[in-house]
Formats: structure tokens, sequence, C-alpha cells
């Protein structure tokens, strides 16, 4: 404890409350409650032999009989040596409550300690966002509209759009126009834009032959069809406009995402059964043919999107495709344990004879075990792999160290395992 | 503790990612969005792994919003500041993504709000939320504030990060500063700006409801306690911070990268405060612990199927264990080498005698004599010597000689460092009044605080420690702010300012004799020591919550650097600064 909060003079002061009183310590001025204070119906009484709550201590005159405001629980001098601002109990309420208006009133270590939990603050802005998204909509399809309604225009009759802005600045990525960075005009809106097609700001306008687009919006009313070698200069909240149809019903097929819900289902089933399994052990074959069928998903998933040499075949979506095999290899990693234990208790007993038999010095039950473990082990050996090839691009060679090691303790162990099993390590 | 960041860590882990309560829940798997400041902020929180397992399978920069691929299956978490409103904006225009939750780590206002629901035309954005971490959480009572290069204006964010601070832990505060300071003055005004008006959507109106009494936010300037970060540390993690640098949790050993968080390194953790003995015992026992723990692993030749499969569980186990070992043996060799290398059990003495007023002038000056002749030592290290001494008792230009002779020191003192030593003194205002105008006339300088004065002798006030540890005997001036806040009958020439909210002085008044909550920022710098001993303060004082931050974590190489500029920048426009301090 502090010193500072052991007073120098020792003065008892006596408390009473409704069934009996407390005897303890003067601590400063500011302590001493009002008559008029909190309630003290809620105070434990004193008993022939009573300990301090906290400390254990027995309670005297000279260690003090103190009853904390708050829970009304006994305590020695050094265990209420606080305070804490309280209000009497309202409506059903039993016992005196925290308020940061109340009365300061002493109270034990534990009852202040609880007064002092770390809250965190988040404010959630989604209402008043959508109220505001709102008022954005028609706003929104009016300009939509009239884009389209504009790019009718310069199909059917060939007319741009005479509002040609003026200006010094790009309207979408703000660039100042200089010799440099020339002056262009959306066709649809007429704002000013520059144009970049290789550079930073490539994506403020483009300039395309009118037929792509005609292509993406086949359903429009035109009345000709241009030749395909009229081009056109659009910006970018024009294309966004036009195509916001067409994107809005769009469901790219992705394979890889395919795949991984597919994969996260299976998971989900297994998670769930594997929650019922701990009450229910008879839905173990069932889940033991699920944790295979998982299994070999994500054997699938391997022989899909690796090559032999563990690099990913979409590079593209390289990290998406490593991520999700992580994931998902994390997760059979966890339950293979739990996998094993299942399948051992769920393969019928071995019949008795093959124990007598003292040649084949394995059983089959043991050739089984034993070649789980080879799976689990080659399992870990292939994401290790995985990950020391990650680390040594990352540069993160303190794991890659004990990586390499890991791994070779791996191999060991295969290897052992293997000239173990001898003549039945395949089949 | 009620002020314990790691518990706001994992309340915006799950606000953020919402991890599944239990397994019949649905998988949704996400895409994370980040821009580069809150990139800083997740990796300093969170492992890879943690976030995979969250399903959060793919992590992208928003500000490569044009080249992410379309996968509308997944849905989105965003995670930014406010500086990528506009690659926000243009995401959400032509979307990639199924749907979008929207996290700021900082407050934004009206105009910011509406500039997002005009481009949400697809009705994608499900969750637009604030939470408030524009900091970087380094321990469970450590904090730093991250300066972005080419910051405009340094005060306004530097006041609005520590304003998400308080927001984050629902703290409305009395601001108290050191009165001396321009820098910290200017920052505690901003600071009650932001709490005053109406900018953070009223967000500060209902705070505190849960204290009874106001919570502190204690302003200091490094500025007023140039000391600290030049002696050498004796305790674990400022060690590690004065001879391996720790960045941003990370430490760097003969290109090795370790992670070094007390979240999930218990060792670190129960070691990380231990003076250099205790910590050299304690790593003994816990090498005896791993040798009798792996000989059981040396069953891998067994041919008991039983053991082996226990061993295999415990495999990724016995892995972290000496992969942790081996890191913290990396470590401590390290520092060890530097020890005896730099001759830090003498020199680490001699400062502790300087700073503590533990010997006589003569003695003192005769040991500082035998240090510059040792040409063993290096320049850098007697600079830190005599900038100790020179606070002491005025700097000896008779020193200079040996310390430019080519015989005693190599390399021979570079000029600013020459520079640093005849004008340390005064560039902190450490002398008296009479003294500095001569200075000031002589040499043009002028002091870094606006013609108000620190008293040196305070300096070296509360040195009396009952820690024996000659090592130990220096306490950062901080320890001096501090007891004196929590008990104002205490003896202290420390000035602070106050400056109460209208809030605040609705609730509680003007006046306030308790005190619970200390939230200190430290501007320019601090030093692990000092974090060290506000967890010490806490530890021994159940009532007062405590928590400290800077925007840089010093040693004393970066504190040098920073010295040498002090001194160049007054010497390039004294004129300039003369004109300021006398508005
Ligand atoms: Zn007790
Ligand atoms: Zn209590
Ligand atoms: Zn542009
Ligand atoms: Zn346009």
């Amino acid at each position: 404890m502090n010193k500072s909060t052991t007073p120098t003079k020792k003065i008892n002061k006596i408390s009473f409350g409704e069934q009996g009183f407390s005897i303890g310590d003067q601590q400063d001025k500011s302590s001493s409650s009002s008559p008029t204070g909190i309630v003290r119906s809620h105070w434990k009484t004193l008993q022939s032999n009573n300990l301090c709550k906290i400390c254990h201590i027995n309670l005297n005159v000279k260690n003090g009989i103190v009853n904390c405001r708050k829970c009304g629980q006994l305590h020695c001098n050094l265990h209420t040596h606080y305070e804490v601002r309280l209000r009497n109990p309202q409506f059903d309420e039993k016992t005196p409550q925290y308020d940061s208006n109340g009365i300061w009133s002493r109270c034990c270590e534990t009852c202040y300690l609880e007064r002092q939990n770390t809250e965190v603050l988040s404010n959630n802005l989604t209402e008043d966002f959508k109220k505001i998204r709102l008022t954005f909509a028609d706003v929104n399809e009016l300009k939509r509209i009239k884009v389209q309604r504009n790019f009718l225009k310069l199909v059917n009759e060939g007319k741009e759009v005479t509002h040609w802005k003026t200006g010094n600045h790009c309207s979408i990525c703000f660039v100042k126009f200089s010799l440099l960075i020339r002056k262009h005009h959306c066709r649809l809106c007429g704002d000013l834009v520059c144009d970049d097609p290789n550079g930073y700001r490539k994506y403020c306008s483009i300039y395309l032959p009118i037929i792509s687009l005609i292509d993406r919006l086949p359903n429009l009313n035109y009345d000709k069809i241009p030749n395909d070698t009229i081009k056109f200069r659009c910006c970018i909240n024009c294309k966004n406009g036009l195509l916001f149809e067409l994107r809005k019903q769009e469901q790219p097929e992705n394979e890889i995402i395919k795949t991984y819900l597919n994969l996260i289902d299976q998971r989900y089933q297994i998670e769930v059964m594997l929650e019922k399994y701990s009450k229910d052990e008879k839905i173990g074959h069932k889940l033991m043919n699920h944790l295979k069928d998982f299994e070999k998903l994500v054997i699938n998933f391997r022989n899909q999107f690796f090559t032999n040499d563990l690099r990913v075949v979409q590079i593209e979506n390289e990290q998406l495709i490593k991520n999700i095999y992580q994931s998902i290899a994390m997760f059979l990693q966890d339950n293979l344990i739990k996998y094993k234990e299942i399948s051992a208790i769920h393969v019928p007993p071995e019949p008795q004879k093959e124990e007598i038999k003292p040649e084949p010095s394995l059983t089959k039950k043991q050739v089984r075990e034993l070649r789980e473990q080879l799976m689990v082990l080659n399992e870990q050996k292939f994401l290790i792999e995985n990950m020391i090839k990650d680390f040594t691009k990352s540069r993160r060679f303190d794991e890659l160290n004990s990586l390499i090691l890991n791994k070779q303790e791996l191999e060991d162990t295969i290897n052992e395992l293997e000239n173990k099993l001898g003549e039945f390590k395949f089949i | 503790m009620a002020l314990d960041l790691y518990k706001v860590k994992d309340v915006y882990f799950n606000k953020l990612y919402q991890p599944r309560q239990n397994a019949s829940e649905q998988i949704k798997p996400k895409v994370l969005l980040l821009d580069k400041i809150t990139t800083t902020i997740i990796s300093m929180s969170y492992t890879q792994s943690q976030l995979l397992s969250n399903d959060i399978i793919l992590i992208e920069l928003i500000e490569n919003y044009k080249t992410l691929s379309v996968m509308k299956h997944l849905n989105c978490i965003v995670f930014v500041s406010i500086k990528s409103l506009s690659s926000l904006i243009s995401e959400l225009k032509s979307p990639h993504f199924g749907s979008y939750e929207i996290y700021f780590n900082n407050s934004i206002n009206k105009n910011q709000i509406e500039k997002i629901a005009e481009s949400d035309e697809y009705e994608i954005v499900d969750k637009l939320i604030e939470i408030f971490q524009d900091y970087l959480i380094l321990n469970s009572h450590l904090y730093q504030i991250q300066h972005e290069p080419g910051a405009i204006n340094p005060y306004l964010e530097d006041g609005s990060k520590l304003t998400s601070l308080l927001l984050s832990l629902k703290k409305n505060p009395i601001i108290k500063y050191e009165s001396n300071s321009n820098d910290i003055k200017r920052l505690s005004s901003e600071i009650l700006y932001n709490i005053n008006s109406n900018s953070n959507n009223n967000l500060f109106d209902d705070l505190n409801i849960h204290n009874d009494v106001p919570p502190i936010l204690l302003l200091l300037d490094r500025k007023n306690d140039p000391i600290t970060p030049l002696i050498t540390p004796w305790t674990y993690q400022s060690m590690i911070h004065e001879f391996c640098k720790i960045e941003k949790n990370l430490v760097n050993i003969e290109n090795q990268q370790i992670i070094l968080t007390d979240s999930n390194d218990q060792f670190y953790k129960e070691s990380m405060y231990l003076n250099y003995g205790d910590l050299t015992d304690k790593f003994q026992k816990y090498v005896e612990k791993y040798k009798s723990e792996t000989n059981q692993s040396q069953i891998t030749k067994t041919s008991n199927l039983n053991e082996l499969k226990k061993i295999l569980m415990k495999f990724p186990e016995f892995k972290k264990f000496s992969t942790n070992i081996l890191n913290h043996l990396n470590i401590i060799s390290e520092i060890d080498k530097q020890i005896s290398l730099q001759k830090l059990w003498d020199l680490g003495e001699l400062q502790q005698t300087i700073v503590c007023d533990l010997d006589s002038q003569q003695n003192i000056k005769e040991r500082i004599i035998t240090v510059l002749k040792d040409s063993k030592i290096s320049t850098t290290n007697k600079v830190k010597i005599l900038l100790l001494y020179s606070i002491r008792f005025n700097f000896d230009q008779s020193f200079l000689s040996i310390l430019n002779d080519p015989l005693c020191s190599d390399p021979l003192p570079s000029e600013e460092q020459v520079n640093l030593l005849s004008k340390f003194k005064s560039l902190f205002n450490l002398t008296n009044l009479t003294n500095i105008q001569k200075q000031q006339q002589q040499q043009g300088l002028t002091n870094i605080f606006a013609n108000k004065n620190i008293n040196i002798s305070n300096l070296f006030k509360n040195h009396q420690n009952e820690n024996d540890n000659i090592y130990l005997q220096y306490t950062p001036r901080l320890n001096e702010i501090i007891n004196k806040l929590i008990d104002p009958n205490l003896e202290s020439s420390v000035k602070l300012n106050t400056l109460i909210p209208d809030k605040v002085k609705q609730k509680y008044g003007t006046t306030t004799e308790k005190v619970q909550d200390i939230i200190i920022y430290m501007n320019g710098g601090l030093t692990y020591e000092e974090s060290r001993l506000i967890h010490e303060i806490s530890e021994n004082n159940k009532k007062i919550n405590l928590i400290i931050g800077s925007d840089e974590m010093l040693n004393s190489e970066t504190w040098l650097n920073k010295l040498y500029n002090l001194t160049k920048d007054k010497q390039t426009e004294p004129e300039r600064t003369q004109f300021r301090d006398l508005l």
C-alpha cells in the first residue's frame, strides 16, 4: 500500500447503521458523509468473529470494522481507504448505486476498483448516413438519366453536349492544366477533364470507341449504330453513370471465391457437428466423413490453385489464394487431432487373433495410426514449406530459421515413421 | 485499471471484425481495406493469423482501389483515416465488393458524411462508424502518436490525435500543461477547442459518466527535462531500445527481426521492467525450465505411439518456447556485448554520480578526465558525460582540449557536438538569468522558452531513492510532477496551467482535490524509462490510473541527434525567434 494513504494520527470514528455499526479510522475531511447521506440498510451486521472480505484479517477496534457504503460488506481500515460517489437506491434497487454526481462515501477496495473499468467509445453514424443518402438518391438518378439522354443524343444525332465548362482544373482530380496537361471536355456532361491514359491520373477520362459502350448497353433506344471508328471522350463520372444499371445487376463469377465459399460451407457443417459431438458421440461417424470430405476439398483446392512446386497458378490473385489456403489449412490442422480421436473410436476393434500373431510387427490398427500421423506430418510439412517461401520473400528471417529447423525435424519424424511402416507405407 | 489501452484494442477488434461468438453463426468471408495510417495501427495490434481466423481473406490498401479485382461475394471492411476520403469515394462509385462497413479512425464531420452518402449510389454501405484510434498502442499504458511528414499545422494534427485518445477512453479532461512551453500552450488550446466546439458531433458532452472526479490530461514538454534521455538505462525494455532500437514493436538484431509484445510473450511481460541483474537471473531460470521440459521431447525416438502423439500435440508449444528463448537470448547477448564494448559499467556509474550529486566536483572532474583520455570510449559517450557535467557544474573548456586530442578521441568530436557542449545549458535555460542575458548578447542565442526560467537545482531534486543500486539512483523529473498532482501538499517547482472545458466546469466546478485518471502526453519524445516509472507509480497506488505517450520513443542516440538540430536551428534563425519571444 502507498504510504501517503495511511494517516499519521489515528482517530477512530463510529458510524451507526440500521442493524449495527462500523468502527473505522477517519479519512480526510471530505469523507465524512452527512447523516442525511446514503442508506445503511444493506450493511452487514457484526458476528462473533468478523474477517475482512479482502485480506481476511480479524476485525477489531485496532484493525477497524468498517462497512463498505456500497456493498455493505465488512472490511479492515486499510481496505476501506477508498471513496466513491454514491446515490441512494431507487425503485427496486436494493443497494446504493455509483453516481458521478452523488455523495462521496467510504468504500472497499473491490468496489473502488469495480468503478474503474476501462470504457471504450465508438460512434455509430449509420442511421444519419442512410438518411442523408436517401436525399441524394433522386439527385443521383436525375444525373444518370441526363447522362443517358446525352449519350443517346450523341449516338443518334451525333450531337455533343453544348455547354462546355471553363476553368483551369480537372473536375475529377483537380490537377491544374498546363502545357503538358491539356484541357479536354467530356462529350456527355461538358466537364473539364485531364487526359493521362498511361499515368497516375489515367482514370479521370477515357477516349473510347462509341461502339464499345453500345456493346455493353444493348437495350437502349438506338436509331442507328454508328461505325466503329468513331471515338469520343467521356469522364469517369459519366461512364459510371452509364454503366450503373449494368453493374448493379452483374454478379461476376469468381472461381476462387466460389471454391472458397464451398469450403467454408463445409467447414461450417463441421464446426456445428464438432459442437454437437461434444455432447453426443453417436454422430462421430458422420463427423468423420465430413472431415474426410473437407480434406479432399482442401487437397482439390491445392491442386487447382497451386503448381507442384507450390507456386500459385493465378499470379494476379496470389495473396488471396495463399490466404485462403492458409486459413483452411489452419482449420484442418487444428481439427485433425480431433479427427484422429474420432476415427480411433469409430473403427470396429481389431479381431483378437491378430494380437496373438507374433510375426507382422505392426497390427492393422498400428498401421492406420501411423499413417494418420504421417498424414498430419505431411500436411504440416507442406504448410511450413509454404510459409518458408512466403517469409523468404518478405524477408522475415528470424522466423525463417526456426521454420527451417521445424521442417527438418518434421522430415526426420516423417522418415522415422516411414521406416517404421516399411512395406505398409503405401497401399 | 481504468485506462487500459489493451482493452481499447480488444473492443475495437471486436467492433471491426465481429468474430463469431459460437460455431453455429454463419461465416462471412471479408476483405479488409486499409490506408497507410491504419495499416500501422492494425499491424501493431493484431497478428495475421488472428485476422485469418476471423475470415479476413484479403487485406488491401484503399489507395490501390483502381487495381482491385471484382469479388461481389465478399463483404468489405474499410478501416481508414479521413485522409483516404477521396479513394473511398472513388471505390464506392465503382465498387468491387458486395457490401461495405466503413470505420474511420477518428471523428469525421457532417460535410464528409455527405460526400460519402452522395457517392454511395449503389447503396452498398451497411455501416458507417467512428472509432477513435488515431494513435498506436505500444503497451497497456503506453501510446504513441505518429507525425506525418510535411504536416502543415502540427498542433492541429497532434491535437486531433490526442482528441481521439480522449474519446476512445471516454474522458473529457481538465487540461494541465507546462506554462513555460509555447508548443504545449498551443497544443493545449487546440485540444480545448476540439472539446468545447461542437465539431466532434457533441461527443464530449456525454463523457465522464462514470468519473467521480474529472480526469486530467497532462501535457509536458521534453525540453523541460533534456537529461533523462541522455542517461544510460538499466532495465530491460529501456536497454533494448537504447542498444537495439524498438521500432513499432520490432527489433532488428543481426538481420533478424524480432517481434516484442508483452501481450503474447509471457517472459517479456514479466521481465520488461526488471533491472539488468534481475533480468539475467530470470532468463537463467527460463532456460532451465526449457531444458527440463524439452528433455521429454527426446522421446521422439520412442516406439510408444501414445508418447509420440503427446509430443506431436505439444510440438507447436515447444516451437514457440524455443523461438522465444532464442529471441531473448539474442537480445540479451547484444545488450551484454554493448555494455562491455562501451564500458558502460564504469560510465553508467559516473553518469549517476554526476546527476545525483554523489561525489565532489573535484573527484568527478578527475574521473571525467580519465574517461576522456580513454581512447576506447566512444566520442558520443564522452559527449553525453560532458553534457551531464555541464548542466551540473557549467561547461569546463579544459575538457575540450582533451576531447579534441586525436590520441584520446576517435573519431574527433564533430562540429555539432562541440557546439552542443558549449550551448547545452543555455539552450535549455538551465542557468540563472544574468548568465542567460550575457550569453544572449554574446552569441545572439535565445532560449527555447520565452524568457521563462527553470531553476537548475530542481532538476537534481528527488533523487534520494531508497534504491541501493548505484545504476538506478536517478529518477526522471516526471516522478516529481506526477507525485505533486497526486498529493498537492508536496513541494514542487513545476508550474502547470489549467484549462477546464465547459462541460467539466458544469459538472465538477472549478476546484477539485482528488485525482484518479491522468493521461500524460510528453511532446518531443519519451524514454522507456519514463514509461516504466509510470507503470511503477500505478503499481504502487491502486487509486491512480495512469497512461503516458509521446510522438516518439527516444534513446540517447535519437535524443542527441535532436539536440544537434536544436542547436543548429538556434544559430540559423536567432532573430526570428527573438522576435517571436518578444510578442
Ligand atoms: Zn483488509
Ligand atoms: Zn464494497
Ligand atoms: Zn484529372
Ligand atoms: Zn462527363
